[in-house]
């Protein structure tokens, strides 16, 4: 028996089908690699004749063919049969679980009432389903940008609040530093005019100041 | 590729009635692939039980597409390829070599249909089945899946061209050497 262990690539492959159906074979090199798709019956018909002719004359390259089918019949023997009881129910279980998309409901809704009641009615029925919608958001909508102006209203309100107070702030500083012997401004020490810092250097303290709370 | 193929008559109305989102219609069609689906995974994984949960998935994902599904195929094709795509998806994710865990792998040789009564034959035979399995495992997992889907599963070159997504010229290349790798692992079965 010839051993078959040459293993060529997808073009050599392409080529030798082609060279099948066009040339005559005998050597069993190049039969070996049609044996497998000659017993599948995946030849073209003049390749087919070809391996056939060839099989009849060559002992070693029909018991090779004969090996390939006893393996088919081996893999098929031994593949396990898998346990598909409860199989399409657990699918369909899960299919249960997902929630299809809105338009696809939609569109299933309304081919129901479509099926149902014709198409007018049909047509009715989506146009109420559609002014209920309108009736619910509108008012939503009014309320949901009314709650917007408003937020900016009061955001504006307090950046002047703050601008005001960080423009009274060093008054303020130079006022408590007066007011109080040993206290030292140190240095304004944040970028932030809403906030500053000055130590006091005989008790070792630092005090941090916003201008809304009162040092 | 594969040639455009008409849907059966009910099968196409099931796909109808699927796409509307009937799963009573897609049970059917579920009931009627269940089988072949497992055996694409089954080619590409070689674990009964990822194979199941994939299968699962597929059948899941096809219902979730089954609108972009175009009849110019046939919906079997379409079905496995779905299968095949999560299989080796799943394999690159878990990146590990398909080889049967122990456990799994003596519960798979209890499973085998038992068609000799005598035990020794009993044992012969599941000494055969575990040979061929560590044979197969000894195959890359392209190779494994082509000659798993061709021999197992029947499928023609064009339809494993399709599923595995290579020109058919691969296929052919694939086929015969997992072919030739299984005989000379396996040349003493092969040749009783």
């Amino acid at each position: 028996m010839r051993a078959i262990t040459c293993v060529r690539s997808s073009r050599t492959w392409q080529k030798i089908e082609a060279s099948a159906a066009i040339n005559i074979m005998t050597q069993c090199d190049d039969i070996a690699q049609l044996l497998g798709a000659f017993q599948d019956g995946e030849l073209p018909a003049h390749g087919m004749r070809e391996v056939a002719r060839h099989l009849a004359g060559c002992k070693g390259c029909e018991e090779a063919a004969e090996s390939y089918s006893a393996i088919g019949r081996m893999l098929r023997d031994a593949a396990p049969a898998p346990d598909l009881e409860g199989f399409a129910g657990a699918v369909l279980a899960r299919l249960d679980n997902l929630r299809p998309s809105l338009l696809t409901r939609f569109g299933h809704w309304l081919d129901v009432r479509r099926e149902r009641f014709g198409v007018v009615t049909a047509m009715a029925f989506a146009a109420a389903a559609a002014a209920v919608t309108i009736a619910i958001a509108t008012p939503f909508a009014h309320y949901m940008m009314s709650a917007g102006n408003r937020a900016a209203q009061i955001a504006a309100r307090d950046v002047h609040v703050v601008a005001q107070q960080a423009a009274n702030a060093p008054a303020a500083l130079a006022s408590a530093a007066g007011s109080e012997p040993g206290v030292i401004i140190s240095k304004l020490e944040t970028s932030n005019p809403d906030v500053a810092v000055w130590s006091e250097p005989t008790q070792g303290t630092t005090v941090i100041w916003l201008p809304d709370q009162q040092p | 590729m594969i040639k455009p193929n008409r849907q059966d008559g009910d099968e196409a109305e099931l796909i109808e009635r699927a796409r509307t989102g009937d799963t009573g219609a897609f049970g059917i069609l579920v009931e009627r692939y269940q089988r072949r689906v497992v055996g694409v995974a089954m080619a590409v994984v070689h674990d009964q039980e990822d194979a199941l949960e994939l299968a699962q998935e597929t059948f899941v994902r096809a219902f979730e597409n089954v609108g972009k599904f175009e009849s110019r195929s046939s919906f079997s094709t379409w079905l496995y390829r779905i299968a095949a795509n999560i299989a080796i998806d799943f394999r690159r994710r878990e990146r590990r070599h398909p080889t049967m865990r122990g456990d799994e792998a003596e519960i798979e040789l209890q499973r085998l249909p038992s068609k000799l009564g005598d035990a020794f034959k009993e044992t012969q035979r599941g000494e055969m089945a575990e040979r061929i399995r560590r044979a197969l495992d000894q195959l890359t997992p392209e190779h494994r899946a082509a000659i798993l889907l061709r021999e197992v599963e029947g499928l023609s070159y064009d339809e494993i061209s399709d599923v595995l997504q290579c020109p058919r010229g691969t296929v052919m290349s694939r086929l015969h050497y997992a072919r030739n790798h299984l005989r000379a692992i396996l040349k003493d079965l092969a040749e009783d």
